[in-house]
């Protein structure tokens, strides 16, 4: 049995479906971040876990304690919000106590795990400060310091990054990550953010209206992704349809020119379906064995800094490819035909 | 100078005034007890008037009184209605705007007629029950000011995530209240006593009609039979007043800059 499972959950505010039967296992000590755009049902999936939603349908189950009717209060999981919501009144040392003040420790108890706490957000010196003295990431740091002081089940993050400005984001993803691995704490991280969820995630969740829409690892995320949705909201992909020829030995045709597949497309001769190629999966040149090649030609050039995005025109198809900005290769002219070559292992074939 | 600042300027001295010079006039012949010279007699006799300071103690225990049942009363519902019925809102502001717009006297009619010695809450029989019926009448009365500063307190914080911060360190309501919520509006609550409690102290209609013996019927006595003392406690009213002006400010700006310290 996992350590959380979501069964079946679905929350509805009248004829509006937030979410739509969402199942999910999570093991204990694991990262797993719900990605997905705006509105797609992530963030009352981890309110209702947290407590603060109750499910139309469905049940929330920590650790082998049915939680579905409990209030936050009696969960005893941690939260980090968007917006801090670090008490204003309070000092940063306070802030961290109150869960434990609430719980009724002893105030020798309080204070030491106070500095245990601050010393692992790596801010063993803000204690007598006042929320406002701090910066946002800081103040987020003690955030996670006070949601970590009460040794919650899980610990659940609301876009705890979104508020902060880049390079900050990025350090502090990254300690988040540390901080939840040094206590092998079950974490459950909301983010819109595809770059984010794949690089500190055990598994990553991708949801659209209110679904799954494919759980896995980072890896299997990026690499196969299953649907269109997922294809064209986790990196760049250019999607094109393909005909089948022979599905035992997984050939296809992209317009009229022949490619292989790694996977067996699923249908028959002559059927039509999606395929989809990453811009940095194609590479230019002669056709060479074992890889696919088509016949394109080059509409447009994007400087993007170290990589330059070729853009071009393959029979009713426009295809994306990336290549490193590097001084001595020469990119080819806008017009020109050109080859590209791709692994069949990198055509990924999309269910819809 | 330009023509417009001189103008702008002209506007504020006849403002000033107009609000001064009958403020002067009033202080000036309040110091003319004693023909021929100017001294603070007429408020020595009204400072050493018993009457004069058990009607201003009776007001002052009643503003507190006032004060405190209006928080316990606005605090909670605008809490709730901001955090849980924000579609009321509208609703209650409406309600709580309405003795601003019902006359004193109609409000105070109805209590008498509501609550008088042959109804089924018979409250004016005794003194006691007087009295609670005033501070319940002053609180309806200080409502308009007390849920306003209230309200735009919880605004200026974000209460609800707060509130759920707060649940899951598992707290529950009357903490959260007391703990997170109460001191982060302390200066929007003080504000809202301030103005209670100038309400409270200047009041005449209910406190006449109920025939309490609290500072506005004292003022109207007094102002019937003396000449020059009703012109010292006119003054000393609104020193009262503008002390608590003063101190709303301070409390206001307290306020002020602790949220442009959050920013």
């Amino acid at each position: 049995m996992s350590f959380v499972e979501i069964k079946e959950i679905s929350k509805n505010y009248g004829a509006n479906h937030v979410v739509r039967k969402v199942d999910l296992n999570i093991e204990k000590g694991e990262f797993i971040s719900l990605l997905g755009p705006s509105g797609c049902g992530k963030t009352t999936v981890l309110r209702m876990i947290a407590g603060f939603e109750t499910p139309s349908t469905g049940s929330v189950t920590i650790d082998n304690e049915d939680v579905t009717q409990l209030n936050p209060a009696q969960r005893n999981v941690g939260m980090v919000f968007q917006a801090y919501a670090l008490f204003p009144n309070m000092t940063v040392a306070d802030n961290v106590a109150f869960g434990l003040k609430i719980a009724g420790k002893p105030a020798a108890e309080i204070k030491a795990r106070v500095a245990e706490m601050l010393e692992l957000v790596k801010l063993p010196l803000v204690g007598d400060r006042y929320p406002y003295q701090l910066s946002g990431g800081q103040q987020q740091r003690i955030a996670l310091a006070r949601a970590l002081a009460i040794s919650p089940r899980i610990l659940l993050l609301d876009e705890p990054l979104s508020a902060l400005d880049a390079k900050i984001r990025v350090s502090l993803r990254e300690e988040i990550r540390s901080v939840q691995r040094k206590l092998g704490i079950t974490t459950v991280f909301v983010t819109h953010d595809q770059e984010e969820a794949l690089s500190i995630s055990d598994r990553v969740v991708v949801m659209n209206e209110g679904r799954i829409e494919q759980l896995g690892t980072p890896p299997e995320i990026y690499n196969q992704p299953r649907t269109r949705f997922v294809a064209s909201f986790v990196g760049t992909l250019t999607i094109m349809s393909a005909k089948i020829v022979d599905p035992v030995a997984r050939t296809l045709t992209i317009g009229d020119q022949p490619v292989k597949s790694r996977l067996s497309p699923k249908g028959k001769s002559g059927d039509e379906i999606t395929v989809g190629l990453r811009p940095e999966a194609i590479s230019l040149g002669k056709a060479r064995a074992n890889s696919n090649s088509l016949n394109a030609n080059v509409t447009d050039i994007n400087f993007l800094g170290s990589i330059l995005r070729v853009k071009m025109r393959c029979g009713a198809h426009d295809i994306a490819l990336d290549m490193f900005n590097q001084n001595m290769s020469k990119p080819p002219e806008v017009g020109a035909p050109v080859t590209i070559n791709f692994d069949p292992n990198d055509l990924v074939i999309l269910d819809a | 100078m330009k023509n417009s600042k001189i103008g702008a300027w002209l506007a504020v001295i006849l403002g000033a005034l107009y609000f001064l010079l009958p403020l002067i006039a009033t202080f000036e012949f309040s110091l003319r007890l004693k023909r021929g010279e100017y001294s603070f007699e007429a408020y020595k006799i009204v400072l050493s008037d018993p009457d004069f300071q058990s009607a201003f103690t009776y007001s002052i225990v009643l503003a507190i009184v006032t004060i405190v049942i209006g928080i316990l009363i606005v605090v909670p519902t605008a809490y709730w209605v901001q955090l849980r019925l924000p579609k009321l809102r509208p609703l209650v502001e409406f309600i709580t705007l309405l003795p601003l717009v019902i006359p004193a006297i109609i409000i105070v009619f109805g209590y008498v007629r509501m609550y008088n010695t042959s109804s089924i809450l018979p409250l004016t029989q005794t003194a006691l029950g007087t009295d609670a019926l005033l501070s319940f009448g002053y609180v309806a009365l200080a409502l308009p000011y007390m849920y306003r500063a209230v309200e735009t307190g919880m605004r200026s914080i974000d209460v609800g995530t707060l509130t759920e911060a707060a649940e899951s360190l598992g707290a529950k309501w009357p903490m959260i209240l007391w703990k997170v919520i109460l001191p982060n509006i302390k200066s929007a609550i003080l504000s809202g006593a301030f103005l209670t409690f100038a309400t409270v102290i200047g009041e005449f209609t209910f406190a006449s009609l109920l025939n309490r013996p609290t500072f506005g019927p004292y003022l109207q006595l007094i102002g019937a039979k003396r000449a020059y003392e009703p012109a010292a406690l006119a003054i000393i009213a609104f020193i009262i007043t503008w002390a608590c002006m003063g101190l709303l400010q301070v409390a206001g700006g307290a306020m002020r800059s602790a949220n442009g310290a959050k920013k």
